[in-house]
């Protein structure tokens, strides 16, 4: 029988857990695929496009956990925004999904903040036609239908409060300068194929 | 031992109670957190997907792997090496740890932070300060590392201040102050109580040395005591109000022929033949007021024969009742040397009188044979019948004594023993003065013996007149209540007794009389022979008046039948206490 010693299993122990927190933390602030968004508001999307209003879209996976903060920044950002921006909201639902599948927790939240509107996505046509690949991807178009930000509003896998997309959306809303328009997103995958795309502006 | 010794090890063993208590506390609280977290993970994200598939997500495999890996090594040593320095110091450590994975899987939500506070509550219960230490050390580190590297782990943003984990810490330290100032209270409490057990234990160790010194000298006594009642010529008895046995010696159970078992579930009744419940309840007030008595009486073996006692009594308090303490001693022997002491001085007493009697013979033979010879025919008949009645007296006299009683009369049992006393008194210048009152009361009593006791102090008497004198024996009815009383007294004008021999001439064996003139047993004799008749002795003296007075109890007619029948069934000595005789 091996005996060891109790300094050794200590730091045996503490490494271990070191060890552990430390791949926890790179899962959690591993981005997923960015999003290649259209420069203009695309024509085909069954969204009317923007009548002097910005517009915010969001694409999300309706089990996604991680995409909770997501809703949480979102209902932030509206409320600070104070209508000067339309929300959508597309849940992702698998081809040939029951009516309802998408209608989850998180489309309870998007449905209950004011300006939001959730929509279903079957086979996550529209979120493609966005580029959209992973929970949480967010789109500000201004109102001549430009692309102004493509990004997460999290700062990481599941993590809500202050982060750059967050700042950087709310200060596009606002009409105010800002350097980053892209942000890496956090969130589960839209699809299940995940062609490798460079996403960003 | 050392009171600062004992008091240190009482504190040890206080904190090693208390740190393996807390241990297993601990123990559960983390798998209870280990737990708890896997099911907070599966409830807020057990799935991660892909489109339409999906997997276990990753913070349901953290929460298993990671949490069981933080709780395994603090609840391997709670319950391997619980209560040693190491092992609390790991379970702050796995305590912290397991803080900062909450808080990563909640998200770094400011209220998961609330659990570092919890945690170092809880540690506080080690009353250890430097375990509050350790932990706080883990989480400051945890802090400053990840919110360094990770900050929206910890914080729940992504840009903070690169002094947040300060604030984060001065937190944790601020709580800290508190708790290790409790714990230091706390360990100065336990060891004022450590000191005042250590205290108490010293004086329960000296009382209980002082109680095993004094149960040993009882215990030492007590055996001494054993000896001395189990080896004693006279039985013990311990009764209780009822008169049933509590306990006895051993020579007790020899006397009787009883076995100390059958003895103690037997009452007095049982072993004093005569002897009721209202006897015995009397005897109880006799001793409440006299505190002892001496009383004779007699005992029956376990074979039914009985024999002579003298008891001596007393009361006695054991365990909170009152009991009768019984002194028995077995008088048989003692009756037989009195009986024989009786009969020498008895024969003592005819060979002196034989002077006397061959006195009073030899005139009257002396006519008898002047006339003889010249063959007259004028011989005194009363002088020859005088001479027949005194030789008589003389020869009932010398009888052997029967201790048999019965009813005779006091004036009679007087003038047969008077006969005698005549034939000494003409031998000397002493004049005799008889006066028996008429009409006397029968008495229940031993006419040989109280015979003894006239002629025993008329010869006493003369015996004080060497110069002549007067002799008096006169009786007389004293009626008083309750009882009453015949009196017989029986005075001289002699040289008296003085004052200081009063007190023993009563005593055996004591006499003034000269070497061969007496034996020193008359006047105790008669105060034996009193007593028996229950009746009491008085002496006055002074020079030319002594006045010895024998008092006899009157019976009722009730009286003399009850002791008359008790005489002729078992004879139990006398049915009340004797009293000692006056002097």
């Amino acid at each position: 029988m091996i005996r060891i010693d109790l300094w050794t299993a200590v730091s045996l122990w503490l490494s271990i857990v070191c060890l552990g927190m430390a791949g926890l933390q790179r899962y959690e602030t591993k981005p997923g695929t960015a999003a290649a968004a259209p420069v203009r508001w695309a024509a085909d999307s069954r969204i009317a496009p923007p009548a002097g209003r910005m517009i915010l879209l969001m694409a999300l996976h309706p089990r996604c956990p991680c995409s909770r903060a997501s809703i949480g920044e979102l209902d932030g950002l509206m409320a600070r925004a104070r209508g000067r921006v339309s929300a959508f909201v597309l849940f992702y639902a698998p081809a040939g999904a029951a009516q309802g599948w998408e209608k989850t927790g998180l489309w309870r939240s998007a449905a209950a903040i004011p300006g939001v509107t959730p929509l279903r996505d079957d086979d996550a046509v529209e979120s493609r036609r966005w580029g959209a690949l992973t929970s949480g991807q967010t789109l500000l178009y201004d109102a001549q239908g430009r692309l102004l930000f493509s990004g997460g509003i999290t700062s990481s896998r599941g993590h809500s409060g202050r982060n750059q997309g967050t700042e950087a959306v709310h200060a596009l809303i606002m009409g105010e300068k800002t350097s980053p328009r892209g942000t890496p997103v956090y969130g589960c995958a839209l699809t299940a194929a995940r062609p490798k795309v460079d996403g960003g502006i | 031992m050392n009171i600062a010794r004992r008091t240190e090890e009482l504190f040890s063993a206080h904190q090693r109670n208390i740190n393996g208590r807390t241990d297993r506390l601990f123990m559960g609280l983390m798998l209870f957190q280990w737990l708890g977290s896997i099911a907070a993970a599966f409830w807020i994200s057990p799935k991660t997907w892909s489109g339409p598939m999906s997997q276990t997500h990753i913070h349901v495999w953290a929460a298993v792997f990671l949490g069981g890996a933080i709780t395994l090594l603090p609840v391997l040593l709670a319950l391997k090496r619980p209560g040693q320095t190491p092992t609390r110091h790991v379970i702050a450590a796995g305590q912290a740890l397991m803080s900062a994975l909450l808080i990563h899987l909640m998200g770094g939500r400011i209220e998961t932070h609330f659990h570092v506070f919890g945690s170092l509550a809880f540690l506080a219960f080690y009353r250890d300060w430097r375990v509050l230490i350790t932990a706080s050390v883990i989480v400051a580190a945890d802090h400053l590392l990840r919110g360094f590297y990770w900050p929206q782990s910890v914080y729940g943003v992504l840009s903070v201040s690169n002094w947040r984990w300060a604030e984060h810490a001065a937190w944790v330290v601020y709580e800290d102050v508190f708790l290790v100032r409790s714990c230091l209270q706390s360990i100065q409490e336990m060891r004022d109580i450590a000191w005042h057990r250590a205290r108490l234990e010293d004086t329960n160790r000296t009382i209980q040395e002082e109680i095993g010194r004094r149960t040993a000298e009882l215990s030492s006594s007590e055996k001494r005591f054993r000896v001395l009642v189990e080896n004693a010529a006279d039985a013990f008895f311990l009764a209780d109000a009822e008169g049933r046995f509590i306990d006895m010696n051993r020579r007790a159970c020899e006397l009787l022929g009883y076995t100390r078992e059958e003895l103690l579930g037997m009452t007095v009744m049982d072993i004093s033949p005569g002897f009721s419940r209202a006897i015995l309840e009397q005897l109880a007030v006799t001793l409440s007021f006299q505190g002892q008595a001496l009383r004779e009486g007699k005992h029956r073996r376990k074979d039914g024969t009985t024999f002579p006692t003298e008891v001596s009594l007393g009361l006695a308090d054991h365990d909170g009742r009152q009991c009768f303490i019984a002194l028995v001693r077995d008088i048989s022997e003692r009756r037989k040397m009195e009986a024989r002491m009786q009969q020498s001085e008895k024969l003592s007493a005819v060979g002196q009188l034989a002077a006397g009697v061959a006195h009073e013979i030899n005139n009257p033979l002396g006519v008898i044979l002047g006339f003889s010879q010249g063959m007259s025919r004028q011989v005194k008949a009363g002088d020859a019948l005088r001479c027949k009645t005194l030789v008589q007296n003389l020869l009932t006299f010398a009888r052997t004594s029967q201790s048999d009683r019965g009813v005779i009369s006091l004036n009679e049992t007087i003038q047969q023993a008077m006969a005698l006393v005549e034939t000494q008194v003409k031998l000397t210048s002493v004049s005799l003065q008889v006066g028996l009152a008429k009409g006397l009361p029968m008495v229940l009593g031993n006419k040989n013996q109280l015979q003894q006791v006239v002629l025993n102090l008329a010869k006493n008497a003369i015996d004080a007149m060497p110069n002549g004198g007067t002799l008096s024996i006169a009786t007389e009815l004293l009626e008083s209540k309750p009882h009453s009383w015949i009196c017989l007294k029986v005075a001289d004008t002699g040289t008296g007794i003085p004052s200081a021999l009063l007190q023993k001439i009563f005593e055996p064996f004591f006499t003034t009389k000269p070497v061969g003139q007496g034996t020193g047993l008359g006047l105790s004799l008669i105060s034996e022979i009193v007593q028996k008749h229950s009746g009491t002795l008085d002496v006055t003296s002074r020079p030319g008046a002594t006045v010895f007075t024998v008092k006899l109890p009157v019976r009722t007619g009730r009286e003399m039948e009850e002791c008359l029948r008790a005489l002729e069934t078992q004879k139990p000595a006398m049915a009340s206490v004797v009293p000692y005789h006056k002097v």
